[in-house]
């Protein structure tokens, strides 16, 4: 009998092997996957809901999330929770696309100054349109909205210059964009504040060479300040809500986004070996879980699902030193604040997406 | 007669009310540490030969007091409903959280204060953010307490606003209670006036929302009592770092009379009062 290169290849080469033939909960897609983080590893996050799952599983496993943008020592830390201080490294709300994070690093580092002025809701409160439900209650001038973005955006300088490993996780191809100076919303403008103007704003879906792009740019201004920082990509397992695509159905765009995303993300990961793919969207999405590790709206990823992706991360990415990390101890709670809690935490994170989907 | 069964033995006999005038309405004003100003002055009263119908009862701390919270709601219950019933409580939170300047200056802006007002160096806090949290703060403290006294008195019930701060920084460090001495006050002084301005007005609009909503009336600090910026005028500076002194508890006393001069004290009562 002739050898072929099949013969030599592992075990998880093999569909029946290591998909079929596991247990849900055994399956482990993770390939080559370099990166190591310490307890002392200073571990940023930022993109789509589903990082915000990975900020929390870091900070309660012990290791170091790195946040750059605490909010005041003076308030207590459930008050900065609830005003999303902590939700990311910095106070940028979720950012979506690629597009969306160049920008930021731009704006951080003084290279864009988008000229979308501030929004200003009919209660007369303001919004920053690049995190228009990052500060519940609003604003209440554009001069507080412009000083808290200068102390924003220093917070991102800062946390570019200062991390150990970067975790992105890509959400969206679909964004809307200012004619003007191509300025990327987070959210359409009208949706969450601000008022949509079809001569000022218009739609733009990103294909797999502009989000390898806008990537790479950020890459590259990374590495600039930063020489030793690691990058880690995932690609967020969280279907759209609605497309704008037209006449396009949302399951078909769902998956025209994620392809996108997770192509780009294995060409940056091929391109560098600073960058590492890991595979939280092929542990949701895949069929082996058959569907368990979505929610209800088939949207919202399980609690379980969430544990599955940081149980084979911290494994994988923490070889030796999960048992030295020390969780922080559970803030005391009485009954009733942990029973609501502990509901809250299925898995309905902050998620200002949702806003699409209101009143349809 | 110690009609008061749960009465603390006290040298101040300042709370104890005219009997003899049971006709009128009686006045009952409890509270913590900024009723000292009102027990003063009823004091005041006494010593020049008056006989108030007004009580002053300061609710039970570590060291001193005459009755305690739970007292406060039985005699709360006591009350007739043409009496007055008035509060003054935790009026230093504000103080507690930033009379001493943080080594991490920070700052806030008012809606329509101009960017330039911020004090130099100082990192934002968003007015929403430092807004929740003594919104946050008054619903689970100061609240419930109030929603007990609203609901067992009879008698309408009366938030008294606390002092505004002092703006003169040297008086506060010359004058500051053991709290802020033990907190070092001395070395990392005192956070700027204009800045503990802002916390005050944030606490009372908390708390005028919050009475609002249980149906109390909220009396603001007595005319004349607060400088052209609004801060403590210094002739009613008690001497410490944040307290009133009898003077302006003397006005406190004669907002309270006024309005029980009128048939009924419900908030446009108050309103009309106080002008």
């Amino acid at each position: 009998m002739s050898g072929h290169p099949y013969r030599a290849l592992p075990a998880k080469a093999f569909w029946r092997r290591e998909v079929a033939g596991l247990a849900p909960a055994d399956v482990d897609p993770v390939g080559r996957f370099d990166l190591r983080i310490t307890p002392e590893t200073r571990v940023a996050t930022a993109g789509s809901c589903f990082a915000q799952h990975i900020a929390r599983h870091l900070k309660g496993s012990g290791f170091h999330y790195y946040v750059a943008e605490a909010g005041h020592p003076i308030l207590p830390e459930r008050i900065r929770e609830s005003h999303n201080y902590g939700t990311f490294s910095a106070r940028y709300g979720n950012v979506y696309t690629a597009r969306q994070l160049r920008q930021l690093v731009d704006r951080a580092m003084g290279r864009f100054a988008p000229s979308e002025p501030a929004w200003i809701d009919p209660d007369g409160t303001v919004r920053d349109p690049f995190r228009p439900t990052v500060q519940p209650g609003n604003f209440v001038s554009v001069a507080e909205m412009e000083i808290d973005r200068r102390q924003h955006l220093a917070a991102v300088r800062r946390m570019l210059t200062d991390l150990d490993v970067f975790v992105f996780t890509l959400g969206l191809t679909e964004g809307w964009l200012s004619r003007e100076d191509g300025a990327a919303f987070p959210l359409c403008p009208g949706v969450e504040g601000g008022t949509f103007d079809p001569a000022r704003h218009v739609f733009h879906n990103q294909t797999v060479a502009e989000v390898v792009e806008d990537m790479e740019a950020v890459l590259a201004t990374l590495r600039a300040v930063n020489p030793r920082a690691q990058v880690c990509l995932t690609v967020s397992p969280v279907p759209l809500m609605a497309t704008a695509v037209p006449g396009q159905h949302v399951l078909s765009a769902t998956t025209y986004s994620k392809s996108v995303l997770r192509v780009a993300a294995q060409e940056l990961t091929d391109s560098h070996a600073f960058v590492h793919y890991f595979p939280s969207y092929e542990i949701i999405t895949g069929a082996f879980n058959r569907g368990r590790y979505f929610a209800e709206d088939l949207r919202n990823v399980t609690e379980e699902g969430v544990g599955h992706v940081m149980r084979l991360f911290l494994a994988h990415a923490t070889v030796g030193e999960v048992a030295r990390a020390r969780p922080a101890p559970p803030a005391r709670e009485d009954a009733a604040e942990h029973l609501l809690a502990q509901a809250a935490r299925f898995v309905e994170v902050e998620c200002d997406e949702v806003a699409l989907d209101r009143g349809s | 007669m110690n009609w008061l069964p749960w009465r603390r033995e006290t040298k101040d006999e300042s709370f104890l009310p005219d009997t003899t005038s049971v006709t009128t309405r009686s006045i009952t004003i409890i509270g913590d540490s900024h009723i000292q100003a009102i027990k003063k002055a009823l004091l005041d009263r006494t010593n020049a030969g008056a006989k108030p119908r007004i009580s002053a009862l300061r609710l039970t701390g570590k060291k001193q007091g005459d009755l305690t919270f739970d007292e406060a709601v039985a005699f709360a219950a006591q009350r007739g409903p043409e009496d007055i019933l008035a509060v003054i409580r935790r009026g230093n939170f504000y103080n507690t959280l930033a009379l001493i300047q943080h080594p991490q200056a920070f700052d806030l802006l008012e809606p329509g204060a101009d960017a330039a007002d911020l004090q130099e160096g100082a990192e934002l806090v968003p007015h929403a953010v430092m807004k929740d949290f003594f919104t946050s703060t008054i619903q689970s403290g100061y609240v419930k307490m109030h929603r007990r006294l609203r609901e067992a008195s009879p008698a309408p019930v009366i938030c008294l606003e606390v002092p505004p701060p002092k703006e003169d920084a040297e008086h506060i460090r010359r004058s500051a209670e053991t709290f802020f001495v033990q907190n070092n006050i001395a070395e990392a002084g005192v956070t700027p006036a204009p800045i503990r301005l802002k916390l005050w007005k944030l606490q009372q609009s908390a708390l005028a929302a919050s009475c609002h909503e249980l149906g109390i009336d909220y009396l603001p600090s007595p005319a004349g009592t607060r400088n052209e910026r609004g801060f403590l005028r210094p002739e009613f500076y008690a001497p410490d770092a944040t307290h009133a002194n009898a003077a302006y508890g003397e006005l406190v006393l004669r907002q309270l009379e006024a309005i029980s001069r009128t048939p009924n004290a419900g908030l446009a009562t108050v309103q009309e009062a106080i002008r």
